[in-house]
């Protein structure tokens, strides 16, 4: 029998994953009573959140001074600072049109319409690009094919409060199926084990989008979704094997079932999430900033997912089944 | 062993025939999928969505204060058939409007990126107008003095009470008198919202006093027609509760960045895989390039509306893809390391990992179903291509690499070392065979 490297750490590594767990849920909880505050926790997008966010480019490299104009041309439209005035560089635009990879993302808390014309009006003034918003119908079709106006996204207050409860109940209802369905297919102590191992996850996607200031919109939770999903498959293989050694290895403790099962099936687990990071960083690299929101995340959750997998599930099913399973070897 | 062969030739051929079509295009009569999978053309196809083509979309739903007591679901249809209209007129007419969730209303202009003065135009409220059949506008909103519903109980008929002001009772005389005259198709007075028609009731007598009568159908009708007629426009204005657009540019750039890491992330798995397994590493090369082209394939069939999460969610099926292959090779390995033969091996190590790999699936689809339930737009588009992407995997990465690694050792490949067995594993085995045959 090799040495128990793994599970005889047991109490230290579910310790040290319970108190991520409970880094994580303070965060969100924190955040969540400072949504309107834009510098205490999590970036809030304007799904969650409500208003507005450009992506514009200013058809040069941006400059700290360009920022500070955006922010106070904001400040005179809507009577608010705006929440976020940030230089991004993408690689996917053309930058035989734009001449630079830099573009300006600029948050704020209005999404009428009169307001995002006039902001627009005023970024076009103060940086020489070309705008036009009078004239009638027929000229506004052309007015509002802005090529410097990469992207553009307005979401009303009662609409974002709706996305945010959507996503709740999505998440929420996730983890709750996979739980039943592990729960089912192996064991209840199974089931727990691995949901702790999910909230270690997503935890650890929160506290670096914190660390990170990645926004957290629609693209976030598809990336919670994912990651529930992906990193759950290593630790039902690890269920598997750990089920499959109990009638093979008649007489042996939890820890060794445990220990062995993760060995067999170790190599796998890295291939796997080394293959899927790969696609991932790729992705993340060659892509615009709505995906990066999405790609960042699911990058962090892949790695989390490794390593819950691998060390907190077994562990936490032993646990539990030492603690309250009847049948002691 | 023919059949065998034969039926790695027509794997080979359908997948052959695959690739070509994923590049080149197929016509037969009616259905086409043009070259490129339709990613660069309108006539077939995977349809491009709107963050890949640069556009606007805009959502409005109706302000209403407290229980609305008209008819929401048909005013709503209403405003859906106002706003082609106003799209038309704006000039936008590749423009598509359609209903989204219990009442929003979404409006999709593609190649705009600034829809301002477009959303102004669209959320205005629509104008109520008696219009004749020879094109003359009678009565507007600001005529009505009041509409109600009612009933004739001597006519069995529901019908629509309404009150005009004395400065219009004139004008509607006038008018209604000469649509009374005219033949049986022609007498009628169009009630209109904007350019669209809510109802056509026919005149059948000159009306000369301040009230009148409209007959209806049914009672929501009646219902319906007074709430419209009284309000002088649509009982409800609008809000654009959001809006979205991406500008041409970051369209087309996104669009070609996404293809690069969708093939640089192929290369890169293909790599990975042949160096770690070797022989059964390039089954699965194949079985992966296999299921690209049918994932791509199902897009362009069912004409999937890609948006660029939707592509996120196949380059990331690739990735995880070959889960089920790593699963099954790794077991190959531990049935090759505890001395079962090659062929024994490939078996086993097929049975033992299936369920594993069908209880590990079904976890992603499980966060995919609910992704498509609860999620709203292009991140529906994710769940869909991630949900066709792990169908299709399961297909690829156990059936056709099944098949492929038992004719590989039916075609006499044998060697184990070819199948991952490490070089030291080999040599005892080779000694112990050598041994045991020494002692028979």
């Amino acid at each position: 029998m090799n040495k128990l490297t793994i599970t005889s750490k047991g109490k230290l590594i579910v310790t040290v994953g319970i108190i991520i767990i409970a880094l994580g849920i303070i965060g969100m909880v924190v955040s969540y009573i400072f949504k309107d505050n834009p510098d205490i926790g999590l970036r809030w997008g304007i799904d969650f959140t409500g208003g507005t966010v450009f992506n514009f480019s200013i058809k040069r490299d941006v400059a700290k001074e360009d920022l500070d104009k955006v922010e106070s041309i904001v400040r005179d439209v809507t009577g608010e600072t705006p929440s976020l005035v940030q230089k991004t560089t993408v690689t996917a635009v053309d930058t035989a049109i734009l001449n630079s990879t830099d573009i300006i993302t600029v948050k704020c808390n209005t999404n009428k319409n009169a307001d995002r014309r006039a902001i627009l009006s005023a970024f076009a003034a103060e940086f020489s690009l070309p705008f036009s918003s009078e004239g009638d119908g027929e000229d506004s079709v052309d007015a509002s094919k802005i090529e410097w106006l990469l992207s553009s996204d307005s979401v009303g207050p009662a609409a974002a409060s709706d996305l945010l409860k959507a996503a709740i109940i999505a998440t929420v209802t996730a983890a709750v199926l996979m739980l039943v369905y592990i729960s089912i297919r192996f064991d209840l102590f199974s089931g727990v084990a691995a949901v702790v191992a999910l909230l270690h996850d997503i935890s650890m996607m929160i506290i670096f989008n914190l660390i990170f200031g990645v926004q957290i919109n629609l693209p976030f939770i598809a990336a919670v979704l994912t990651i529930l999903g992906y990193s759950i498959n290593a630790t039902i293989i690890i269920f598997d094997r750990i089920r499959e050694n109990n009638r093979l290895m008649q007489g042996a403790t939890c820890e060794e079932v445990a220990e062995k099962s993760i060995r067999q099936t170790m190599r796998r687990s890295v291939f796997t999430s080394l293959t899927t990071l790969f696609t991932i960083v790729i992705l993340y690299i060659l892509s615009v900033p709505s995906i990066r929101e999405f790609s960042f995340p699911i990058i962090v959750g892949i790695i989390a997912g490794f390593y819950s997998s691998v060390f907190i599930s077994g562990n936490v099913w032993i646990l539990l089944k030492n603690k309250f399973s009847k049948k002691k070897n | 062993m023919t059949k065998r062969i034969i039926g790695c030739v027509l794997l080979a051929a359908v997948m052959g025939v695959l690739i070509y079509v994923c590049f080149a295009g197929i016509s037969i009569g009616s259905f086409v999928i043009p070259p490129k999978l339709g990613l660069y053309s309108d006539e077939g196809g995977i349809r491009r969505g709107l963050d890949l083509d640069g556009g606007a979309l805009v959502t409005f739903e109706p302000i209403i204060d407290g229980e609305y007591d008209g008819d929401l679901d048909a005013n709503l249809n209403t405003v859906v058939e106002i706003m082609r209209k106003r799209l038309t007129n704006l000039g936008y007419t590749e423009g598509n409007v359609y209903r989204t969730g219990a009442q929003g209303i979404t409006v999709e202009i593609p190649g705009i990126s600034s829809p301002e003065d477009a959303i102004d135009v669209l959320g205005q409220t629509a104008n109520l107008s008696f219009v004749t059949s020879d094109g003359e506008v009678v009565l507007t909103g600001k005529d009505i003095v009041s509409a109600t519903p009612g009933y004739l109980s001597q006519t069995n008929q529901f019908v629509v009470m309404m009150k005009i002001s004395s400065d219009a009772v004139s004008r509607f005389s006038e008018a209604t008198k000469r649509m009374a005259g005219l033949s049986s198709d022609k007498n009628f007075i169009a009630i209109l919202l904007d350019d669209t028609q809510i109802a056509k009731p026919y005149v059948e007598n000159q009306i000369t006093s301040e009230e009148c009568i409209i007959t209806t159908n049914t009672q929501e009708q009646a219902t319906e027609y007074a709430a419209v007629i009284a309000a002088g426009a649509l009982p409800f204005a609008l809000d654009a509760i959001e809006q979205r657009s991406i500008g041409p540019t970051l369209g087309d750039g996104a669009l070609e960045s996404s293809l690069i890491a969708a093939f640089i992330g192929l290369l890169a798995v293909i790599a990975l895989m042949i160096i770690l397994y070797r022989l059964p590493g390039v089954v699965s090369a194949v079985a992966l390039v296999f299921y690209v082209s049918i994932v791509c394939f199902i897009c362009a069939l069912f004409r999937i509306n890609l948006s660029l999460p939707g592509i996120a969610g196949i380059i990331l099926s690739i990735g995880m893809a070959v889960d089920a292959n790593v699963i099954i090779f790794e077991r190959i390995k531990e049935e090759l390391t505890a001395g079962k033969s090659t062929s024994g091996a490939v078996s086993s190590g097929f049975d033992k990992a299936l369920l594993a790999i069908i209880d590990s699936n079904i976890t992603t689809v499980i966060a995919a179903v609910v992704l498509l339930i609860f999620g709203k737009g292009t991140i529906q588009g994710f769940a869909v291509t991630l949900l066709i992407g792990v169908l299709c995997s399961m297909f690829t990465a156990v059936i056709v690499t099944k098949y492929l690694l038992r004719s590989l050792v039916v075609f006499g490949v044998r060697n184990p070392v070819l199948y991952g067995l490490s070089k030291k594993n080999a040599e005892q085995r080779q000694l112990a065979a050598n041994k045991n045959g020494g002692a028979a």
